[in-house]
């Protein structure tokens, strides 16, 4: 089957797909963001979304427990998966880089997800039945940490 | 330009009689086409390898298939080359009973060189864990 | 009587079966942020899967073969074993997702670490499959992954407004606010997501399993295409849970989870117990078929003797290869990495992977030396050409809109 083939034939062809390859691997590449300004903004924008949707899970964690629809252990892993969403963009935002004007948003925003990472372990110790609070306070402090970093979206998403 | 060749300009009489092909007695097979990658079977149907290559010998000016081949032949069939003989597993030309879709031995697979791999799992690895022996449930 | 019975629990185990962890994370994801607007790309992997499903089923059943012996005899060692690493690296990949799935659900249903569920989930996967009877292996995961219809129980009781979702489906658009790239994007892991790469392989390996002839012919065309539609209907339930409860919340799905939240809200904890039920066993019986299929298409490609029908001392290399495979991916996710990157990955490596795989098949469903009059009719040809194309367009474009996107960033 393949003896039949020319050596020529099969070389070229094996050409051919690697140039694709290559032309598609530079072309995804470039399309990316290029500038060094969007980026920074872009990151900081995307770790602040992912802690506006841990904060969204924990108030829904919040509801569920309180309407008894959900089990502790359920609710204990979901909101732990969501405190490691917040450390992560946490993390994400420490480790960015933004240019002079957007310095003082950062550090807003590290304040706000901070108020998020806060209210999340008081739920989660609530959840465990480990402190007291009730639900409408959680809510209450869940629903000013997800207005605090919708805040700093909104002014990094103008400054940009 | 039409490709049809005009009646006057045909290398043949078209009411030309080609000889007869020659017909040897015994089964005629395309060692490409029957033999390679055909799955080997033993006498009980059990599967034993999958020839990757065969063997020829020249005997008295005639080209004889003397084994069919498995294992790191498969490689070097792929890529080039051929490994020492030494490194050949193979199955003798003479225990092949039937060559259709499969290519079916007259012995068993248990005294083949080829599933030596089988045997040596099935005796140190698989025997030795329990339920190996034993029918699925 | 029996007759009815029997295809009544080929439909169910093809309906509970049909959802793995790449599916429920994929259309989880997809329903958080796109809404109904990708459910398009699941009809059109749910038709192609079953094309194809029934295509390499009725070459089993018809020609007593399974459909990767039949592709290194008809179409060479290279075009096979090309076939062979592809197929099997993925799968090898898809294998390390639904161990990881299994180890997730059950982290959720206790408070266990996840990391303690691995090692127990890589050993009763490969206990299932040193012990276990095929059939009997086959029908429970299937049935107890009906559990998963708690997933469509709990968007009904949601109350949604329909007319929307609906509409969304059927007029899909990229929604305002998420890049083109990344619809496209998402649309090619879904893609891959419903049309898995092992599901054709292990399909025929598992009519030879149950030693199908052509008389099952028209139990298997049954169990494919009722089975498989409505085991799409689950997914599209998936979906919309996803986009009811969390796309309005602004919630990203990339736990397990948030996956379980819709349902929680919706029927309380006796449907999530179901559901979580449901999530283990349907990630089981996808651990099952995963390794199975590495099995098969090792043993198939190099001739070794296998089956589950055997007892494991005659298929001593069968064995000892799909017992290397869980290892390898138990292994690989004790390392604590991301249970749902990995299927993230294995999905968009599934459909990178599909041209190799689904081609073969097309070409030996054809050949009337081994299908005799059972060759494909002139339109599953015509359909399995026009799925061809779609499939070369999704494997060429999943590297380059993964690079540009960032993985769906």
């Amino acid at each position: 089957m393949t003896t039949r083939r020319s050596p020529g034939r099969v070389a070229a062809a094996l050409a051919a797909t690697l140039l694709v390859g290559l032309v598609g691997l530079v072309g995804g590449c470039a399309y990316g963001p290029s500038s060094a300004d969007t980026s920074a903004a872009l990151t900081m924008t995307a770790a602040l979304d992912e802690a506006a949707s841990a904060v969204e899970v924990g108030l829904l964690v919040v509801e569920l427990v309180d309407t008894d629809r959900t089990t502790t252990p359920v609710a204990d892993g979901t909101l732990r998966d969501a405190l490691l969403e917040v450390g992560s963009a946490s993390g994400s935002l420490a480790d960015a880089l933004p240019p002079r004007h957007l310095q003082d948003a950062r550090a807003r925003a590290l304040d706000a997800v901070a108020d998020a990472t806060a209210a999340l372990t008081d739920a989660r110790a609530w959840v465990n039945d480990l402190a007291g609070g009730s639900a409408h306070d959680l809510t209450g402090a869940l629903s000013d940490a997800a207005d605090a970093v919708d805040a700093v979206t909104a002014d990094l998403e103008a400054a940009a | 330009m039409s490709p049809r060749l005009r009646r006057g300009e045909r290398p043949f009489p078209p009411d030309e009689r080609l000889p007869e092909p020659p017909r040897p007695a015994g089964l005629v097979l395309d060692a490409r086409l029957h033999l390679l990658d055909r799955q080997v079977v033993d006498v009980r149907g059990d599967p034993v390898a999958i020839v990757d290559d065969v063997e020829l010998e020249e005997r008295d000016g005639r080209v004889v298939a003397t084994d069919l081949l498995s294992g790191p032949v498969l490689a070097t069939r792929v890529f080039g080359g051929r490994p020492p003989r030494s490194r050949w597993h193979r199955v003798a030309w003479r225990h092949v009973t039937e060559v259709g879709v499969v290519v079916r031995l007259g012995v068993r697979g248990e005294t083949l060189d080829v599933l030596w791999v089988e045997r040596w799992l099935r005796e140190h690895v698989v025997g030795r864990v329990p339920g190996g022996r034993h029918d699925p449930e | 009587m029996k007759k009815f019975l029997a295809v009544a629990l080929g439909v169910l185990t093809a309906i509970g079966g049909f959802v793995d962890i790449g599916d429920l994370v994929t259309n989880a994801v997809v329903g958080a942020r796109f809404g109904m607007s990708l459910v398009w790309v699941v009809v059109v992997g749910v038709v192609g899967i079953c094309l194809f499903a029934q295509m390499s089923g009725r070459v089993a059943a018809v020609s007593g073969r399974a459909t990767f012996e039949i592709i290194r005899e008809r179409l060479g060692p290279r075009v096979g074993g090309a076939n062979l690493v592809a197929s099997f690296l993925v799968t090898v990949l898809t294998l390390t997702a639904e161990i990881g799935g299994i180890a997730l659900a059950l982290e959720l249903a206790s408070s266990v670490e996840r990391r303690l569920w691995i090692p127990f989930a890589g050993l009763a996967v490969w206990l299932v499959l040193w012990r276990v009877k095929f059939s009997v292996l086959e029908n429970a995961a299937g049935l107890l992954g009906l559990a998963l219809v708690g997933f469509a129980v709990a968007l009904f009781q949601l109350g949604p407004d329909w007319g929307e979702l609906v509409a969304q489906a059927t007029r899909p658009q990229v929604p305002a606010g998420e890049p083109v790239p990344t619809y496209w994007y998402y649309a090619v892991a879904l893609f891959g997501a419903a049309m898995t790469p092992y599901e054709v392989f292990f399909f025929s390996s598992g009519a030879r399993e149950e030693k199908w002839t052509a008389k099952d012919l028209s139990v298997s065309r049954a169990n494919v295409l009722i089975g498989f539609p409505l085991g799409g209907l689950l997914s599209v339930a998936i979906a919309g849970c996803a986009a009811v409860v969390l796309l309005p919340r602004g919630i990203d799905v990339s736990t397990l989870s948030e996956i379980t939240l819709p349902v929680a809200l919706a029927g309380g904890k006796v449907l999530l117990a179901l559901v979580i039920l449901g999530v283990v066993a349907a990630t089981f019986g996808a651990a099952l078929e995963t390794a199975l299929s590495t099995g098969y298409t090792l043993a198939q490609f190099f001739g070794w003797s296998w089956g589950k029908y055997h007892r494991p001392a005659q298929a001593a290399r069968f064995h000892t290869a799909m017992a290397v495979a869980v290892l390898v991916g138990t292994l690989v996710l004790l390392t604590n990495v991301d249970p749902v990157a990995v299927t993230e990955y294995s999905v968009v490596f599934s459909a990178v992977a599909l041209p190799l795989t689904y081609l073969p098949i097309l070409v030996v469903a054809n050949d009337r030396e081994y299908m005799g009059d059972h060759v494909n009719g002139r339109a599953t040809n015509a359909l399995g050409l026009v799925y061809l194309v779609v499939i070369l367009v999704a494997s060429l474009a999943a590297i380059p809109l993964m690079i540009a996107t960032g993985a769906g960033g």
